[in-house]
């Protein structure tokens, strides 16, 4: 599938995520124990086949040229393709959560030029999945498509967190043709008459849009060049200007697929790992998820070393009691510690007869013995980077 | 380009001493320790010595192993000066037959070592587990002014038969003043552990010459070692003190893996020094569901344990349903354990399945290991026809 070319945004800010974000990008925030969010998006391009991989980082993107490397673990070494790692423009005083800032691309518009791909897949790095995009790409070749949008079907429960996500609602008409789009503000509270709009039963005619399209290179590099006076310009707000010009579909995604955009939700996701048929349907054996190899030992428990409903990653030695919790690698539980509910990120250490309940625990935290952190689902505890209790 | 040091992987060896575990693949790609095969501790070594041209010489069932090593990407010898090769059997304008022993074996590949001009050849074994740094001993062979220089450890005195065992001369502590192959007794407890470093003219010429013996079974331990010493050629002991073991019995390979599982492992595979590279899958995190009971034991990526696991070995990719028990056991990867299934003392072969229900192995300290590999239990032993 040499047609396609991946393209990640992840110069926008995700201020929600708090501490976890203080140092980090949205990219590279650990997820999952082992795994970064860019991790998810990395991985089902190059497992669509995509051997073509531009990243627009953000300035602090430190932790992204780590975690990426020059590309080895997505088979992204490449001599011919491979991975592009691109700096992002600096937005000055302007807000930091649009996607996909036409200036980042007009920034790297050579990599777009020497690319060969008639179509580039587009995506945000703060969603959770695992998808094959050849099928999506097939339905953009067979409606002639100048843009597909990846979509999931429209709920009103959903409604709530399309507003905190910040995710775009699309109206198709009666062809499944996209003739507008809504951003998340249009929602709020204070157009009461909408309100009762969209909370009216399922609608047919809506969207959510994911944050993922395809786009064929040519407009993608037209766009660029002709929205050049309009610098801060978000490629969807360009489609939405121009969408009865455009062709624009969409394209139904059913599988799962979820984004990060606060704190809660973030603990709910990772929590959701431990129901085994999200992560069968996440993690498969033959569409892998791909992330830096640490060559770490395996898990170790000793005699009085003990989790159940748990997610543990190579290199924890738990002499502890873990429950209901997600360990990230090298993460060292000393006797009689307790953990419940909490997340805690590679090299913490968790002293004796400490015990946490929903705390999120950055990379090496260090938590001294006998300390007690009690959380609560809505309460949540949350640590920044190296944190020492 | 010139190199100081190259090394030479023995790995060709059918190892018929680890019985059915060896049924399908060399002893070198033998998983271990959850995450590991066994030649990712040789190859590591290497890899954490600067040494990064290393041929590895293969010969029995190689696909495994010629796969698992691939480009050396795993132990950062993906390079283009040097890296690792992997030296099977070949024809020339003679024809072709097989390496006849482990001497003969590196003397095939002399030309191979030749296109590197190195100063020393490292000789090494597939099937061993220790870490070991081998710029020291490489530096102990150059003080030493050796020919070629044996890496030696203490053995129980038990175990003499079982090794070559080295004597060092009274004044000069350093240099070996004799040298028997598996004595019934011997008043030395050194053991030579199958590591050897050669001048490499020295090995050349001594190479060449056996190769012309027609007597000699061209094996280092049993020939070239002791020849060396008869033309009284200068071969030295390096002392090597941490954890070794040669994993080619079923006993020694169920031993060192469950030493991985004592309260303090003489070898800590966490040590952030001289890690042990391996060829990592890309597996999930492990999960530990609700009904599970874990103790004591090594978890790998990309398992699923819902059933009672302790002081046991769990490789990559396994399954142990709800209700099964396992202890004292192995699992190696992508193995699968049905719910109800008793496992005492078990080795369960690489993606097999445990029927439900099975009752396998035996409480006993005694009990010999069993092997449960393609839906049937056979005794790890059990020799390769």
């Amino acid at each position: 599938m040499s047609r396609l070319t991946g393209l990640i945004s992840c110069n926008y800010r995700l201020n929600e995520l708090q501490n976890l974000v203080v140092s980090r990008p949205v990219a590279s925030v650990p997820f999952g124990g082992r795994y970064r969010l860019l991790d998810f998006t990395m991985s089902s391009m190059v497992n669509s086949g995509i051997r073509s991989v531009g990243v627009i980082t953000p300035p602090n993107n430190r932790s992204i040229l780590d975690h990426l490397g020059a590309g080895k673990e997505w088979a992204l070494d490449r001599k011919s393709g491979g991975l592009f790692i691109m700096p992002g423009a600096h937005r000055a005083l302007l807000p930091r959560n649009n996607k996909f800032s036409l200036k980042d691309i007009r920034m790297n518009i050579e990599f777009l030029e020497n690319e060969t791909a008639d179509v580039i897949v587009v995506s945000a790095c703060n969603y959770v999945y695992n998808m094959d995009f050849s099928d999506m790409l097939k339905q953009h070749m067979e409606q002639g498509s100048d843009v597909t949008l990846l979509c999931k079907a429209y709920r009103t429960q959903a409604l709530n967190q399309l507003q905190q996500a910040k995710q775009n609602l699309v109206v198709v008409d009666e062809e499944k043709r996209v003739w507008g789009m809504l951003a998340p503000e249009a929602m709020k509270d204070e157009h009461m008459e909408q309100q009762s709009f969209f909370e009216s039963d399922f609608r047919e005619d809506l969207r959510i849009f994911c944050d993922i399209f395809l786009i064929s290179r040519r407009l993608l590099l037209h766009m660029a060049r002709a929205y050049e006076d309009a610098e801060y310009a978000d490629i969807m707000d360009v489609i939405g200007e121009n969408i009865r010009q455009l062709k624009v579909g969409c394209y139904m995604y059913d599988g799962y697929i979820e984004p990060v955009y606060s704190l809660d939700n973030y603990f709910d996701l990772n929590m959701a790992l431990l129901d085994t048929r999200i992560t069968g349907e996440l993690f498969t054996a033959d569409r892998p998820v791909k992330t830096k190899i640490k060559d770490n030992p395996p898990a170790r428990f000793s005699g009085e070393g003990r989790a159940i409903r748990s997610l543990l990653s190579s290199g924890c030695q738990i002499h502890g009691r873990v429950e209901n919790s997600i360990l990230s690698r090298e993460v060292k539980v000393e006797p009689g510690a307790v953990i419940r509910n909490s997340i805690i990120m590679q090299k913490c250490i968790i002293g004796s007869y400490a015990v946490l309940d929903h705390v999120i625990l950055d990379k090496m935290g260090n938590i001294n013995s006998g300390t007690v952190l009690n959380g609560q689902r809505d309460a949540l505890i949350v640590q920044g980077k190296a944190a020492v209790i | 380009m010139r190199k100081e040091c190259v090394a030479m992987l023995l790995a060709g060896g059918q190892g018929s001493r680890l019985g059915n575990l060896t049924r399908k693949i060399a002893k070198p790609g033998v998983s271990f320790g959850g995450k590991y095969r066994i030649i990712d501790f040789s190859l590591s070594n290497c890899t954490n010595s600067n040494i990064d041209t290393v041929g590895v010489l293969t010969q029995y069932k190689p696909l495994f192993l010629n796969a698992y090593i691939g480009t050396g990407a795993a132990w950062d010898m993906d390079i283009e000066d040097g890296g690792v090769h992997i030296l099977p059997p070949y024809m020339d304008e003679k024809g072709g037959e097989w390496y006849s022993g482990t001497a003969d074996a590196v003397y095939k590949n002399l030309d191979f070592i030749g296109q590197y001009d190195p100063q020393y050849v490292l000789i090494l074994s597939g099937d061993h587990i220790y870490r070991m740094d081998y710029s020291r001993m490489l530096k102990f062979h150059c003080q030493q002014k050796a020919d070629a220089t044996l890496a030696v450890m203490k053995v129980p005195w038990e175990d003499v038969s079982r090794f070559g065992i080295v004597k060092t001369d009274e004044v000069e502590e350093g240099r070996i003043s004799d040298f028997e192959e598996k004595p019934k007794k011997s008043d030395s407890n050194l053991a030579s552990m199958g590591i050897y470093i050669f001048n490499w003219e020295v090995l050349m010429h001594i190479l060449k010459e056996d190769a012309a013996n027609k007597g000699s079974d061209h094996d280092f331990g049993k020939n070239i070692i002791p020849g060396m010493l008869k033309a009284e050629r200068r071969l030295a002991a390096y002392r090597f003190s941490g954890y070794w073991r040669d994993v080619g019995t079923v006993e020694s390979y169920y031993e060192a893996n469950m030493d991985l599982l004592s309260e303090e492992p003489a070898l800590d595979m966490f040590a952030r020094t001289l890690r042990i590279y391996s060829r990592a899958d890309m597996m999930p995190p492990h999960f530990i569901g609700e009904s599970a009971v874990v103790g004591t034991c090594l978890i790998s990526n990309g398992c699923t344990v819902l059933g009672t696991v302790n002081h046991s070995v769990v490789s990559g990719g396994v399954t142990v349903e709800a209700g099964a028990v396992v202890k004292d056991s192995i699992l190696l990867p992508g193995c699968h354990i049905k719910s109800g299934a008793n496992l005492y003392r078990c080795i369960v072969g690489e993606n097999s399945i445990v029927p439900e229900n099975a009752q396998i192995g035996d409480h006993s300290a005694e009990a010999r290991i069993v092997l449960w590999e393609d839906d049937q239990l056979m005794e790890a032993e059990t020799e390769v026809v």
